[in-house]
């Protein structure tokens, strides 16, 4: 297992590796030049190049490339072209939020899914389970975007309950940080929650329908401990795997959330810099993000063996 | 003189008497309270503080409010005193004097002194990124305490409005900060003015907190507008924050977690107005739209073909684009807004006269042979993309090949680099900022001068930048060639539109966020 678990990690520094060149070369061939961003349109011709040199960009592409993926290896992630501050710092000030949000949006969503799905299962057919197939629907069709403004109109314009944007960190303020955070975690866990529901529902009803589960409550078992410990631990696997690739969409899902609310995330960072075409904080930005989805992937694909005994890594 | 471009439709502009009693509006009166806390949202990033290499008009809203420059621009377009509270100029051009307020302050309690303003302006040549604004000036003097010379290499008239103009201000800063700081980026505690307001502290790219300056100068004369004008700091705190969205920012405003937004849209008008408790602030002219033809290579490069499209096209309904009709206006020629004094009144002949008919039989003329007619426009700004939008239909009804191609802003910019990637392109020019000679020195880099003879370039040398009393002869006849070259299709001038709730008064007439006159009745 412990082989496993240290080959496995160690499987993960090629994909990163491959995903920095990726993220390196794709953006040299996508067209813009920084410099346009950074100079006013009448400057010169002189100008440009000066600051092409400045920046490093009148180099040839492999030696840029080298330079900047070794001083990524030691975790130097270089300079912004815009702020001139270094990326890392940049991107450390932004992270805060993004974790913020992610953990309670995904919080959000398994706290509501899960048990919505156990019961659309064990209630199958009632309006229990309609109601969950509707929620769940709901979240599978209505974009994030749209759904945040309808409840900025709603809680924050109508009701005046909640405000509307920004982030205040709960460690600072806790009752304004959570206060600005309810609003996004909503928009952001409805549509985790709606993934999760469904695939909690589906697997509760396979495992259900189980020798096993029958087995249990033949034997007078109480239902909930049937439930819990035999078939919801049985069925927890494939909703691992869901909660699991739901990080990256979550991620991604965070951008279009962060800009509807304000929020000073990764996500508003990363746009902001592909407008720019600030290379180096573009490619900090998908190195750092591309390496958070491996992790929490790599935690999954260990955690199944926890929840299912007979996996066994070899 | 081409036949065709004659019509009876004047362009509709705004009237300049109601410019005028929108400044008396916002004109400032004695009843304004002091004290209180702001929340501002703004549109547009300030991915940096260095002020002096800046170029986004973020930077320019923020800082306008903390640091100050010799020479002040008012709506008009005049050259009003800042930190210089008069100037001359030698007879050759060559030598430019200005003579300093006394009893200005910086943010950290310092003096301010000629030898701020030299250590300032030699910085600002050093780290520019337009070299052309800076590489004629040669050197700059302390003569005594309060007076600073400025040696030019070559004759040139225009240096007062190039101070008053450039998007920095070319803002005067202490001479141990500009020193130390060299051409290295200024950070967020090395940015001391002289402004009504001291940036407090900041999260980057976030929010920016400004606190009342206790020790403002408070010399600048006269009727506020613009830069220029009286300024007072009635707020004890502001704080700005970069909202990107424009559906988040209004939202913001009605939610109360703002009370000023600077950048609404047209759209967002009927909104505010619709609710009780808000008011909205157009200020006209701040940009103004023209459609750029390549007429150095591809079918544009023929003349008949681009007065086919000139003909044929209705810029009302192009404009109409912008929304709601108060946000814009036509204007024939858009280089100056009628609020300039430089402001020219075009000829009727130039008029477009949208005569389908004469355009479709003008493209026949031309032996246009359906070769695609490529539209760069930028999805990133509406005036980016409403004109190029507009115009597509009224080119293939006259049986053009159109070919709409919409980018990012960054990679406009990249395509529009090679003349060979593009038949026609939206752009615009500021009517204040750069009005008079800013924009055609710009002309003097390198690269393809659409269509200026040499000539024509040694007159500009000559006449716009050696002889100030010919600067209107000047014009004109720029505006005449201009027009005559069918180079571009002038459009019109979009509005800046803020929005704020009741109570928030004084808000800025200006295209930047300034909010030295803003107060709270409450």
């Amino acid at each position: 297992m412990t082989v496993y678990i240290a080959r496995r990690f160690l499987g993960l520094i090629p994909v990163l590796a491959i995903i920095a060149v990726i993220a390196f070369f794709i953006l040299r061939v996508a067209p813009g030049d920084p410099t346009a961003m950074l100079l006013p349109q009448d400057a010169s011709a002189e100008d440009i190049d000066r600051l092409r040199e400045r920046l490093g960009l009148n180099r040839p592409l492999p030696i840029q490339f080298f330079e900047w993926f070794g001083s990524l290896v030691t975790g130097d992630f270089g300079i912004s072209f815009h702020s001139r501050s270094p990326v890392l710092e940049t991107i450390a000030q932004r992270v805060t939020p993004t974790i913020w949000l992610a953990v309670s949006a995904q919080l959000f969503a398994i706290l509501v899914a899960i048990p919505g799905g156990i019961i659309a299962a064990i209630r199958q057919n009632s309006w229990w389970d309609k109601g969950v197939t509707l929620f769940a629907l709901g979240g599978v069709a209505i974009p994030n975007f749209w759904f945040g403004m309808l409840l900025v109109m709603l809680v924050s314009i109508n009701l005046r309950w909640l405000p509307s944007q920004g982030f205040v960190d709960p460690f600072d303020d806790p009752i304004n940080g959570i206060r600005r955070l309810i609003l996004p975690t909503i928009t952001l866990g409805y549509a985790q929650a709606a993934q999760i529901m469904r695939m909690t529902r589906s697997s509760m009803l396979d495992v259900m329908r189980l020798d096993y589960v029958r087995t249990a409550r033949a034997k007078g078992l109480q239902e909930r401990t049937t439930l819990f410990r035999h078939a919801l631990i049985n069925a927890m696997n494939p909703i691992i795997t869901v909660i699991g690739f739901s990080v990256a969409s979550l991620l991604s899902g965070a951008i279009v959330v962060e800009l509807v609310f304000n929020y000073p995330g990764i996500g508003q960072l990363v746009v902001e810099a592909v407008g720019r075409r600030d290379f180096p904080l573009i490619q900090g930005v998908l190195v750092l993000l591309a390496a958070m989805t491996l992790v929490v992937n790599f935690f999954v694909d260990v955690s199944y063996s926890i929840f299912d005994p007979r996996i066994r890594y070899e | 003189m081409k036949q065709g471009r004659i019509s009876a439709r004047r362009p509709r502009l705004i009237d300049k008497l109601a410019i005028t009693v929108l400044l008396v509006l916002f004109s400032f009166s004695t009843a304004q309270n002091r004290g209180g806390h702001l929340e501002v949202a703004i549109a547009e990033p300030i991915p940096s503080l260095d002020i002096q290499r800046a170029i986004t008009p973020g930077i320019v809203d923020l800082l306008i409010n903390v640091v100050e420059p010799l020479v002040l621009k008012d709506f008009g377009g005049q050259n009003l005193p800042g930190l210089a509270s008069s100037w001359e100029m030698s007879e050759d051009g060559l030598t430019y004097t200005f003579h300093l307020l006394e009893g200005v302050k910086f943010h950290d309690g310092t003096d301010m002194t000629a030898e701020d303003v030299v250590a300032s302006l030699q910085r600002m040549k050093a780290v520019s990124g337009t070299s052309w604004e800076t590489e004629d000036m040669e050197s700059f003097e302390a003569v005594d305490e309060y007076t600073v010379q400025v040696n030019m290499s070559r004759p040139f008239t225009g240096l007062v409005d190039r101070l008053a103009t450039a998007p920095s201000g070319w803002g005067i800063m202490p001479k141990e900060i500009a020193e130390e700081v060299g051409d290295a980026e200024l950070t967020g505690d090395q940015v001391i003015g002289t402004g009504p307001y001291i940036l407090a502290d900041f999260v980057p790219q976030q929010s920016w907190n400004l606190e009342r300056f206790e020790d403002y100068h408070g010399q600048f004369e006269g009727e506020p507008s613009h830069k220029a004008g009286v300024r007072n700091s009635y707020l004890d705190t502001i704080r700005i924050t970069r909202v990107a969205e424009p559906a988040t920012r209004l939202s913001g405003l009605l939610a109360g977690d703002y009370d000023l937004v600077a950048g609404l849209s047209s759209d967002d008008l009927p909104v505010l107005e619709n609710q009780p408790g808000f008011v909205t602030n157009i200020v006209p002219g701040a940009l103004g739209w023209y459609l750029k033809f390549n007429s150095i290579e591809g079918p544009f490069a023929n003349e008949t073909l681009r007065d086919a499209v000139r003909v044929s096209i209705d810029p009302e309904e192009i404009m109409a684009g912008f929304g709601d009709p108060r946000t814009w206006e036509l204007n024939v020629y858009p280089r100056f807004h009628p609020t300039s004094p430089y402001h020219l009144d075009i000829n009727e002949e130039y008029y477009y006269p949208s005569d389908v008919e004469l355009g479709r039989a003008l493209v026949e003329q031309s032996g246009y042979d359906g070769e695609p007619i490529r539209i760069l426009a930028s999805r990133d700004l509406a005036g980016w993309f409403i004109p190029a939008i507009g115009i597509a239909p009224m080119m293939e009804e006259i049986g053009l090949n159109v070919e709409l191609i919409t980018v990012d802003r960054a990679a406009q910019l990249d395509i529009a680099n090679d003349t060979g990637n593009w038949e026609m392109k939206t752009s615009y020019s500021t009517p204040i900022r750069r009005f008079g000679v800013m924009g055609f020195h710009g002309r003097h880099r390198p690269g393809p001068r659409w269509g200026w003879s040499d000539a024509e370039h040694q007159y500009y040398e000559e006449v716009l930048f050696r002889d100030a009393s010919r600067t209107q002869e000047a014009l004109e006849r720029l505006a005449e060639i201009e027009l005559e070259r069918s180079g571009q299709i002038w459009l019109g001038h979009s509005a800046m539109l803020h929005g704020a709730r009741e109570g928030v008064e004084g808000l800025p007439y200006s295209h930047y966020l300034t909010l030295w006159n803003v107060w709270l009745d409450e």
